[in-house]
């Protein structure tokens, strides 16, 4: 557990215990990185700023009821993806639409990664080539990894898997990333030679 | 004992998790038969590609200085994960930020009991609005919390009013976060306890400057097409001004109506002898209403909407505004008639701030900075 997860597990048992401020600070805390996540998930910035806003006034209303928690970033980011889950299966059931997915689609962009701020753009889009080939999980459970640094273990919480599968959907993915880029990578060391 | 110091501290020990751990000589010799796939895969390889942990950097650099043998998977797995390498997002807006924690906030803190002031103007039935915050006050300073509660009265539903005196700007905060400032000589009523998922109503006489939070859910952004039970009407008047989110200024005095939209979207209603107006308003219109003319249909003009909520500030600022603009504005503000001998005038532009809590110091300063004499019998005002 890291420093910053112990002081939210605190802030949260004060907040739990009717503090107002409490469950501010975390709000202040964690906003951008939930707000982050959200889009990623959506794409639908106004959907995501009501489910946080939601999110948070239930917890408020509901804190009688809530228990201790142990990484509160990885439980709100579980709530959050629950919220935007019912949220968007509301819409899409209101508006008809046949095929619904259960299963959020993360997308990255060059901007994301600093392989792209240093100028190298055949690698940039070769990554995200690499990453959009990816299944829609192993992308999600990638973005938790290295956009948020969760654990295994909190990457597995946040999106209701066990921990194994959470190993092997990076494993996995690792290995084809690597398959596509150090090909890559080879090549343009043989030609830089 | 083959293993330096540093690599003993590693990996850092949680002090639940430590005895779950394999010892530390099982991980290191794990690791010399690990293909460039285990390395990716591995947390603390991982946070020491991507640096965020200082124990993982120092352990790894170690490590591999131990291990040549491995330098192929191992710089391998550097290359994949430094690929990976984030950039740090922009931080959000800070007003977006700000006004997503104040609805927390507000959602939080139900607002508290008003002071009950005497109210002017006020009728029969606002007496009896006027008696309901005085019992609301009662329960407030009776140490019952902070809460505002409904004073229960359970069969007529309990009523809150605010009012001003001449010369008083009060803030007000709505049982939904919505924030309205009040304009001197001016009372607002509303039900005391506001149930989520209800139609929002509040009653103005007078001026306000109404900043309403948005209850609907996102993706409904057209008040007309809104069900009534997110709408928030101001009924001012013969006039029903109904909105989602917004900011706009509403002035209900004796002879006018006006409404000033300052952002978003009002649906102005207006019934009449049975007959139901309807006019949707865009940012920067004005629309006023006179009783004397109430066959007229509404009409719109645009207008400086920010000079229309300056007086929430207690003084209006001027930058570069043409004098045309704020002859207009004292005009509809007070409900002057200001005639301009010289027309050239109206051209000129100011730029400052003056306090406008009374009418007679503000066209005083107003007549000195243009260097012209001030007239004024009763609402008609002539600058010569």
């Amino acid at each position: 557990m890291t420093e910053a997860d112990e002081n939210s597990a605190q802030l949260w048992e004060t907040f739990r215990g009717g503090e107002a401020r409490a469950l501010a600070a975390l709000f202040e805390m964690y906003y951008d990185a939930l707000y982050h996540y959200g889009l990623k998930l959506t794409g639908d910035e106004e959907l995501v700023k009501d489910c946080i806003q939601n999110l948070f006034q239930k917890l408020w209303r509901r804190r009688e009821g809530l228990r201790a928690v142990q990484v509160v970033k990885a439980y709100l980011f579980k709530a959050l993806r629950r919220h935007l889950g019912d949220e968007t299966k509301l819409l899409q059931h209101r508006h008809l639409l046949p095929n619904y997915t259960d299963s959020f689609e993360v997308t990255y962009s060059h901007e994301e990664f600093l392989i792209a701020q240093q100028g190298d753009a055949e690698q940039s889009a070769r990554l995200l080539a690499a990453l959009n080939q990816l299944s829609k999980r192993q992308r999600e459970a990638l973005y938790l990894k290295f956009f948020d640094g969760f654990s295994y273990e909190r990457i597995a919480e946040v999106m209701s898997l066990n921990t194994q599968s959470v190993r092997n959907l990076i494993f996995n993915a690792l290995k084809t990333l690597r398959k596509v880029l150090v090909a890559a990578l080879a090549l343009l060391f043989l030609l830089a030679n | 004992m083959d293993m330096n110091g540093a690599a003993s501290d590693y990996p850092p020990r949680r002090a639940n998790a430590a005895q779950s751990r394999p010892p530390v000589r099982y991980l290191l010799m794990k690791y010399a038969v690990y293909s460039t796939e285990d390395f990716l895969a591995d947390e603390s390889f991982q946070s020491f590609v991507v640096g965020t942990d200082p124990a993982a950097v120092q352990f790894w650099q170690t490590w591999i200085a131990q291990h040549p043998a491995k330098e192929t998977e191992f710089n391998d797995a550097v290359a994949v994960l430094e690929l990976l390498a984030t950039r740090q997002p922009l931080p959000l807006p800070e007003a977006l930020k700000q006004i997503e924690a104040a609805k927390l906030w507000h959602s939080m803190h139900p607002p508290v009991a008003p002071r009950a002031q005497p109210a002017l103007r006020v009728g029969r039935r606002a007496r009896r609005w006027a008696s309901a915050a005085g019992a609301a006050v009662v329960l407030g300073c009776a140490g019952l919390g902070l809460w505002q509660r409904a004073a229960a009265p359970t069969t007529a539903a309990a009523w809150t009013s605010y009012a001003t005196h001449s010369g008083e700007h009060r803030q007000v905060t709505l049982p939904d976060g919505s924030r309205v400032t009040l304009n001197a000589n001016s009372v607002l009523k509303l039900a005391t306890a506001w149930q989520p998922g209800q139609a929002r109503e509040v009653w103005l006489t007078g001026e306000a400057f109404f900043n309403v939070q948005h209850t609907a859910p996102a993706q409904l952004k057209a008040v007309t097409a809104a069900p009534a039970n997110v709408k928030f009407t101001v009924h001012a008047g013969p006039l029903d001004v109904a909105v989602l989110g917004t900011q706009f200024d509403v002035l209900n005095r004796p002879g006018r109506t006006n409404v000033i939209l300052k952002s978003g979207q009002v649906q102005l209603r207006h019934q009449l002898a049975g007959r139901t107006e309807e006019l949707l308003m865009k940012p920067g219109e004005l629309v006023e209403y006179r009783p004397a003319e109430a066959q007229a249909p509404l009409a719109k003009r645009p207008v400086n909407a920010e000079l229309y909520a300056a007086w929430t500030t207690g003084h209006l600022d001027f930058d570069n505004t043409p004098v045309s603009e704020i002859i207009t504005l004292l005009e509809d503000t007070y409900g002057l008639r200001i005639s301009v001998r010289d027309p050239a005038l109206r051209q000129q532009k100011l730029t400052g701030s003056v306090p406008n809590h009374d009418v007679d110091a503000l066209l005083n300063a107003f007549g000195k900075s243009l260097d012209v004499s001030v007239h004024r019998e009763g609402n008609r005002v002539r600058l010569d």
